[in-house]
């Protein structure tokens, strides 16, 4: 369910006098740009309202329906977004398939081998990819043994191979990752299976896209270039000013990570936060690090609130712009925890950033993306059960993620199988 | 301290219950003491808590949720899978000095499996045909069938067999008042207050804990605000927003699969006919209802909605008069005046009954009462005390209609709960499509069935409707900020708690 924002206080928004900043990273943040001069801010949105409204709800489907800055940001938050649910997808498969092999041997005849080799492939990791394709030519179902031989030999060619219905779906995402038309209908498929085959009770065995949120981060990726400049390139978002912004853009078109956008530099450095969290994935140190975030924002909302205009104050309170931007830097940073196989540390950023009014709700401070970091932080951590709780949400707004959530349900139920289930009362 | 008492307490009463810190005692918040400690009756989640504090299982979780050894030095499974020996570690005491040995092992799975104990844990141990002592600290245990992975079904916790005189145990053995565990943290004293102390044993290092019985929510939350307390095990989620902009407090969220649920006694009239349990779901408004409890997902069957069982094909009944009226007369009542009458002229009547410390539970009684009276359902309501609330429901059968939670480890399994034969099945609910699905999905070795099994499963129990199901809350605990390096176990909260640090 997404929160509707009225965007009350632009209604009528007269220009205000631009109000003296004082040095420091907070105080020349887009945060104290905007409530300086709220008449900037609305000369901003005025050019695509429905957009920044969906922006700043992260609405990110409708923000990024437009043709402006904000589709641009939606377009980058979106491809973040899906990186992060391809990189779970990925580990989710690898690790069903392992623990379903060590427990009780895979079902014969069956296209997991095929599933699993796509995900270990986009994944990057290619030799493990190699070795599933392997077991899919030798003990697949025919049509997972006929897409791998071919996918092995690179005779993906041949014009009656497109009738593979494995196969054919493996061609379609290589073809819109170039660039060809038609993800809409393949992102629509991903909501339902996209292979079936007999299971142990008679009923089927559904498997899903393993590959949809790969696809989607490529399509979604926006040139760095492209990202807007300004104002427009940093409200909502965890880069403190421009600075932050154009020195990140530089990182990007390196092949940095989006996800990480303004996760450290100078702003942070300047604040005394552009630490690292130690060589150990410790949660503590990342607790330590969010309190003293809150240390040096909590004191500065307060006074900014308190020497605003009647304009600025209501933008500040009314958009929630503090605790937003609070969620976006914790996004951000536990991103890079990720990246540093530092899951405990992302799990504790990502839990402390969430806005526990709505817990399930996306809203302004709740980000698909800081679902997404919540279910790969806890599915790497072995709280598989709990990374459904994060997928759940994302589900009733992304269906495409459907397949992901129902791997990471599967990698739960196999790893409680043995068990005897627990239950009290209360 | 009942919530009724609980909410005659002032602002001055309640500053006579906050209490500063003392030592490097925490202090934590249960809505309900403990009504016996002793595993082997364990039916509520503070005795579960409890129990993780005082006992060891032979395994338990780590922190990645995988079965590690607790009590075991090693184990080898034979080839065929159908025996384990275990052994285990030496020089383990019992809190009251014994050794502990491969006595104990055997007396606590005698115990469990012994029909007279009537153990509420005896399902854990089914599975093991039989137990047998090779030497002090080496067991032996023989299965009934293939155990792919058996280390994963020993979390059951281990009892000193030098405490006991049979393996015939009664509920109300002095043990209960008495308990000797072997792990973290062993209970010193009851207080007066109906507060329980533990101290820590070995390597814990936070050195005592309290356990104080706090009812009201409310008093929960403003208690930890004042600094009186240093944990709350779960907040309503209606405080999590005022508690989150605490920056003395830290809210840790953990998974419990848990619901809130309105049961019907079928094997009573008219509870036993489904149109009238499907007309009183269709009289509920179980958004209104939730309300004073916070946000929450409501619910159409047994699982949770992130559950990987939940069918989201089903959808929850709703408030609709004219569907319940529909069922009422199809079930031979008619509305005379304020009421549903029956074809002798005797008002639909529901006898209601709730624990008196389920959280926020008055407040949905009351409005539950209002919401089925205003459809024309009388009802009376009930709040039982533990004593009671075992005696009726539990054991007896003694109720037409109730509300209560559920709470479910992550295995979800809901075969106690709806299997005919379940132990605690106190719906009386008797499927034999149900069974059937229960049965296959407790032998599925493909998670695929498991799912597809329990999602026709849900299907069919929320048509049949034993239980009106609610919804489900998300489990938050709020700790101090003192209280450092916290790791808490999905289901059963303290199994780290000797890593935990108070400052």
């Amino acid at each position: 369910m997404l929160t509707a924002l009225p965007f009350l206080a632009l209604l009528g928004c007269e220009p205000a006098p631009v109000q003296e900043v004082h040095e420091g990273p907070l105080d020349s943040s887009w945060i104290a740009q905007i409530v300086a001069d709220p008449a900037a801010f609305s000369a901003v949105v005025d050019a695509d309202r429905s957009g920044w409204i969906a922006l700043h709800g992260n609405d990110l489907p409708t923000a990024s329906g437009g043709d402006g800055p904000a589709a641009a940001r939606g377009l980058a938050a979106l491809s973040a977004l899906h990186i992060t649910l391809g990189r779970l997808g990925s580990a989710a498969w690898q690790s069903t398939a392992a623990t379903w092999e060590a427990r009780s041997g895979l079902p014969e005849g069956s296209a997991m081998p095929w599933f699993v080799a796509l995900a270990a492939k986009d994944a990057g990791e290619a030799s493990l990819a190699g070795a599933w394709l392997e077991r899919a030519v030798e003990g697949g179902s025919p049509d997972a043994s006929a897409a791998a031989d071919a996918l092995r030999q690179g005779d993906t060619g041949r014009p009656d191979v497109r009738e593979n219905p494995l196969l054919g779906l493996y061609l379609r995402h290589m073809e819109l990752r170039d660039g060809a038309e038609g993800m809409a209908d393949v992102t629509a498929a991903a909501a339902r299976p996209v292979y079936e085959e007999p299971g142990e009770s008679g009923d089927a065995r559904a498997f899903y896209d393993p590959q949809i949120h790969w696809t989607l981060a490529e399509v979604y990726r926006p040139e760095p270039a492209a990202l807007p400049s300004g104002l427009a390139g940093v409200m909502f978002s965890p880069c403190l000013s421009e600075v932050d912004l154009e020195a990140d853009r530089q990182r990007l078109s390196e092949g940095g990570s989006l996800g990480t956008l303004c996760a450290r530099g100078e702003s942070w450095a300047a604040l005394g936060l552009d630490t690292e969290l130690g060589a150990e994935d410790d949660p503590e140190s990342a607790r330590a690090y969010v309190r003293a975030l809150d240390r040096q924002l909590d004191p500065w909302a307060k006074a900014l609130s308190d020497g605003a205009s009647p304009e600025g104050r209501e933008l500040l309170e009314q958009l929630g712009l503090v605790p937003l931007f609070r969620s976006q830097a914790l996004l951000s940073r536990a991103r890079l925890a990720l990246e540093a196989e530092h899951p405990r540390q992302a799990l504790a950023l990502a839990q402390l950033a969430l806005d526990l009014e709505h817990p399930r709700d996306l809203s302004p401070v709740n980000a698909p993306g800081l679902f997404a970091v919540l279910a790969e932080s806890n599915l790497l951590t072995g709280h598989t059960r709990e990374a459904l709780d994060a997928l759940q949400v994302l589900v009733e707004v992304f269906p495409e993620a459907t397949g992901v959530d129902e791997v990471v349900g599967d990698l739960a139920i196999l790893k409680v199988m043995d068990r005897h289930g627990d239950s009290k009362e209360h | 301290m009942t919530p009724a008492q609980s909410r005659l307490l002032t602002a001055g009463a309640l500053l006579a219950l906050a209490t500063p810190a003392v030592g490097a005692a925490l202090r934590y918040a249960e809505d309900l003491s403990p009504a016996i400690v002793n595993p082997l009756f364990a039916t509520t989640m503070s005795e579960a808590r409890v129990n993780e504090l005082i006992f060891q299982g032979l395994y338990t979780d780590n922190e990645e949720l995988a079965a590690t050894p607790a009590l075991v030095e090693s184990a080898t499974v034979n080839s065929s899978r159908t025996a384990m020996t275990l052994t285990l570690r030496r020089g383990l005491t019992w809190h009251d000095g014994e050794t502990l040995d491969a006595n104990d092992v055997l007396f606590t799975i005698n115990a469990m499996k012994n029909k007279a104990t009537l153990s509420t844990e005896a399902g854990r141990v089914e599975w093991i045909e039989s137990v047998t002592k090779v030497d002090d600290y080496t067991v032996e245990l023989s299965f009934g069938g293939v155990e792919a992975r058996p280390e994963d079904k020993l979390y059951f916790k281990i009892l000193p067999e030098h405490l006991f005189d049979s393996t015939t145990v009664s509920r109300s053995d002095g043990f209960r008042n008495r308990p000797v565990g072997s792990g973290p943290y062993q209970l010193v004293r009851y207080n007066d207050d109906n507060s329980i102390t533990f101290q820590a044993r070995g390597a814990a290092n936070i050195g005592e804990l309290t356990m104080r019985e706090i009812s009201d929510k409310n008093y929960q939350a403003k208690l930890l605000l004042y600094e009186s307390l240093e944990a709350l095990i779960r907040v309503l989620p209606r405080d999590l927003a005022v508690l989150q902009n605490n920056r003395k407090v830290e809210l840790y969220p953990y998974q419990t699969n848990s619901w809130w649920y309105v049961g019907f006694n079928m094997e009573r009239a008219p509870f036993d006919e489904p149109e009238v349990r499907q007309a009183i779901a269709n009289m509920i408004d179980v958004e209104s209802l939730l309300a004073p409890v916070g946000t929450g997902d409501i619910l159409s069957g047994p699982f949770v909605k992130s559950s990987p069982f939940y069918n989201h094909d089903v959808q929850p009944y709703g408030y609709n008069y004219g569907t319940a009226s529909g069922l009422l007369e199809k079930a031979g009542y008619a509305r005379e005046g304020d009421w549903w009458v029956d074809k002798k002229g005797n008002p639909l009547t529901v006898n209601l009954n709730a624990h008196q410390t389920l959280e926020s539970a008055q407040e949905v009684v009351i409005n539950l009462q209002s919401q089925l009276q205003g459809s024309g359902v009388k009802v009376n309501v009930d709040f039982l005390d533990e004593a009671a609330w075992k005696s009726r429901v539990w054991r007896e059968g003694e109720f037409d209609v109730i509300l209560s939670q559920w709470s479910f480890d992550r295995n979800e399994d809901i075969h106690e709960q709806f299997h005919s034969k379940g132990s605690r099945n106190f719906t009386g609910y008797n499927n034999e499509n149900v069974d059937e699905l229960l049965d296959a999905a407790k032998s599925a070795s493909d998670p695929h069935a498991k799912k597809t099994a329990l999602r026709k499963a849900h299907a069919i129990i929320h048509d049949d409707a034993p239980m009106v199901f609610l919804w489900t809350l998300d489990s938050y605990a709020a700790m101090s900020t003192r209280v450092s390096n916290v790791l808490i176990h999905p289901f059963y909260f303290f199994t780290y708690v000797d890593d935990w640090r108070l400052q």
